[in-house]
């Protein structure tokens, strides 16, 4: 397995997730990271916008993915760990700190960070582009949802340059990418052990259900599984997900 | 193989794989409203699947009403060789985004490569890309629907 170790570094570019896109869809490519000080079209999920104000992280890893679909799914898991290492690594407290599924880092519930997954194939293989966004320095504006950023968790000490915080991601990124590789047992107990609000109830919207059970931990392939009143286990693999506060 | 003309009750079928899977069963049916389900494992799933794969989903027979033994399009899509068919469980997306023009439309003609429609897993987007040059001569899946392993999304004539 190879794992990017070149960063490329501009100072702005419209997605680095787009960015290393045309690059996959090019030709074949060594593995690299693609990093913008200002994104002027970020993006999360589904075309959502992403606000990208100086200061704060904008970097994509594309790699191959010689393992295929099945391995290119465990990025998000891998990806969330990698921010959670990097957050923990700065702030002076982990408490508060969690994982919500499948790859959202938040602190005491609010939004830290955005991780946008997207993969293919071409007749070299498999690639994925794993964009993340960390919000260092700033608090985006306008968001749907509460957000946080890592000045906020350093007690007035000096947050580091996106330049900074990419080394240590990297860094982070190699080992979380190698284990889940490995074996995603390592992953899932990783992840587990961070999560927001295990045993606690969970809905999620998938299509025009919304189901409603209690987090009962990631199965191997990465699935949420809920305990539905009815006793019965059921595995979420796509759609959205929000924790639902006991009051 | 005969199913509904109906739109399923998709959320029935994955409890009922729920069930397949926690009491380790082969095969399960169940009789109510006059339809009758039947979930039966596949003997070797490629990747696993949170439900199991249409091929093996058998809705027998037909409610009361139904043409007896009336093909679906999912299922005569499934014996379609020209069918592309989804790389992994998940959501499917047939445009980029929520209220954009969707990446192709019935009749359109498509070039190898070009992206069909996006699967999401685990919010991880893969692209599903035409195989070959051709028409596309049926959209078989909405937007926004949950999709198996294998299950044929388009067809490119």
């Amino acid at each position: 397995m190879s794992l990017p170790a070149a960063i490329h570094w501009h100072d702005e570019i419209d997605s680095t997730n787009e960015a290393a896109k045309r690059i996959a869809q090019a030709g074949p490519f060594a593995p690299q990271w693609i990093a913008a000080r200002r994104q002027s079209a970020g993006r999360g999920r589904l075309g959502r916008g992403w606000a990208s104000p100086d200061g704060n992280l904008f970097a994509t890893a594309l790699l191959p993915v010689p393992g295929g679909v099945a391995d290119a799914l465990k990025l998000p898991f891998a990806a969330a760990l990698a921010v959670h290492d990097l957050i923990a690594h700065y702030a002076v407290s982990s408490f508060g700190l969690g994982l919500k599924w499948p790859n959202d880092v938040r602190h005491e519930g609010r939004k830290l960070s955005g991780i946008l997954v997207e993969s293919g194939a071409t007749a070299d293989g498999n690639w994925a582009a794993v964009g993340m966004g960390v919000n260092l320095a700033h608090v985006p504006e306008g968001l749907d949802q509460p957000a946080a950023c890592l000045a906020e968790l350093m007690a007035g000490r000096e947050v580091p340059s996106p330049e900074a915080a990419l080394e240590v991601l990297a860094g982070r990124l190699a080992v979380r990418c190698e284990e889940a590789w490995r074996d995603f047992a390592i992953t899932r107990d990783a992840w587990c052990a961070r999560a927001e609000g295990r045993d606690s109830p969970v809905r999620a919207r998938v299509q025009d259900e919304l189901v409603e059970g209690l987090f009962d931990g990631l199965d191997l392939d990465g699935g949420l599984i809920l305990r539905l009143p009815s006793g019965v286990r059921r595995t979420i693999r796509a759609g959205d997900v929000e924790l639902v506060r006991r009051v | 193989m005969s199913t509904t003309k109906s739109r399923l009750d998709t959320g029935l079928i994955r409890e009922l794989a729920a069930i397949l899977r926690e009491a380790d069963l082969g095969e399960l049916e169940v009789e109510h409203d006059g339809l009758r389900v039947k979930v039966t494992k596949p003997v070797a799933p490629a990747i696993q699947a949170v439900a199991a794969a249409p091929a093996a989903l058998a809705a027998a027979p037909a409610p009361v009403g139904a043409a007896p033994g009336a093909p679906v399009a999912a299922a005569e899509a499934a014996l379609d060789k020209d069918a592309v068919t989804s790389p992994m469980v998940g959501t499917v997306y047939l445009s980029p985004e929520p209220g954009a023009k969707a990446f192709v439309s019935e009749g359109d003609k498509v070039k190898k490569g070009d992206t069909l429609m996006l699967v999401e897993a685990m919010k991880t987007f893969n692209p599903v890309e035409a195989p070959r040059d051709g028409t596309v001569t049926k959209i078989i899946v909405e937007d926004a629907q949950p999709v198996e392993f294998g299950e044929p999304l388009i067809v490119i004539s």
